[in-house]
């Protein structure tokens, strides 16, 4: 149905799975690390540690779904780059190359399986995350492949993790601390920070299409819409990384928080753009025969913005309700 | 030009602002004409703007 081949969907499942497991071992790890340097009264310690720990939620969701599409490959079946620009990957090369990643799935599902039992095990981000780089970098069997097609897809594969991965984590710190202003003061600055790398991962992508230009680019909506998503991806991004982040803290800095609120609103937007953004690029590049046109996907598009707006404002509400404000 | 100054405080902004119109300026050049000359254009731009926020405080 419309292009789209079953194991081509399942391949998007664990490349997604895999990207927020990644994304949120990374940044656990990190917030962790902050927290731990500061002294124990300082109070951005224990929000860095609270939003630390609280990213175990992705890491489980995100292992447990791409565990899940491994599983179904193995048993089954693909993929391709995120600026509309592909390598076609054949089937037997991605059956050899998950057959390959037994021992690393596996690995993956006792780490996170030990870390439900055991709370407070210190490593479970550390070997999540050397685990799922392994296993999002090689989707693919490397043997006998230039080396050039072998860097493209080793980048092509990890960049997801800086940039879809941390995106949909930027997001859940967001939603996480709109209750509360406390939160949005120690966890807002993080934001421009997180940004610097997902922008480092776009550029990662950049380096990988570089090595594949001229001869992989083929002229189809697909191509033309990734590169109106990476378009409003950056012009998004810079506007929600600089001016609106700065005016939300300088705001809060100052108590206004109630000037805030219109901030805050567009900071929303933008941050729904971002993860739309995203998640359309990796969404269409794991369908290389799709047959929709460029309006029909530009259209499909802006309604999962609005849906996801939807989303965050169902969150906001029940986040306020059952979890009253702090100051 | 006050204004332009207040929304991209840094140089990097301006660049990725620049490669992100760049990017949305070649969608049209290439469906027109099949060049990429806009298109690489606003990557060179896109690498610098990177280049500048990693150096960013």
């Amino acid at each position: 149905m419309l292009g789209i081949e079953p194991y081509q969907l399942i391949s998007f499942l664990r490349q997604l799975g895999l990207a927020l497991a990644g994304a949120a071992s990374l940044w656990g790890m990190v917030f962790i690390y902050l927290g731990s340097k500061r002294g124990p009264n300082d109070p951005a310690a224990v929000i860095l540690m609270w939003i630390g720990w609280r990213l175990r939620y992705l890491l489980y969701g995100g292992g447990a779904l791409a565990i899940s599409m491994w599983a179904a490959i193995a048993g089954l079946v693909p993929a391709s780059a995120h600026e509309g620009i592909t390598l076609i990957v054949s089937f037997p090369e991605i059956l050899q190359a998950a057959q390959n990643l037994l021992p690393v799935y596996l690995s993956l599902t006792i780490v996170l399986i030990y870390g439900l039992i055991k709370k407070n095990f210190k490593w479970i981000y550390l070997l999540s995350f050397i685990l799922v780089f392994i296993a999002i970098s090689h989707y693919t069997d490397f043997r006998g492949l230039p080396w050039r097609e072998i860097v493209f897809h080793a980048f092509h594969g990890f960049h997801s993790i800086f940039t879809l991965g941390t995106v949909l984590v930027l997001d859940f710190m967001f939603l996480s601390s709109r209750s509360s202003s406390i939160l949005q003061q120690n966890i807002f600055p993080l934001f421009p920070k997180i940004s610097k790398v997902i922008w480092i991962g776009l550029s990662l992508d950049l380096l990988s299409v570089l090595l594949i230009f001229p001869a992989a680019v083929i002229l189809s909506p697909r191509f033309f819409f990734a590169q109106t998503v990476i378009g409003i991806l950056i012009i998004n991004g810079v506007l929600l990384s600089g001016i609106i982040t700065r005016r939300i803290l300088s705001l809060l800095h100052e108590g206004r928080a109630e000037h805030s609120r219109r901030w805050l609103l567009f900071s929303n937007i933008a941050g729904t753009i971002s993860v739309t953004s995203w998640l359309s690029l990796t969404f269409v590049d794991f369908f290389p025969s799709l047959t929709l046109s460029y309006s029909q996907l530009i259209g499909l598009y802006f309604s999962a913005i609005a849906a996801l707006f939807i989303f965050h404002e169902v969150w906001n509400f029940f986040d306020k309700k059952y979890q009253p404000a702090t100051p | 030009m006050d204004v332009l100054k207040r929304i991209f405080e840094r140089k990097s902004e301006a660049l990725m602002f620049c490669a992100g119109a760049g990017i949305l300026a070649s969608v049209l050049t290439i469906s027109l004409t099949g060049d990429f000359i806009f298109w690489k254009f606003a990557k060179f731009f896109y690498a610098l703007g990177v280049i500048f926020i990693i150096f960013d405080r």
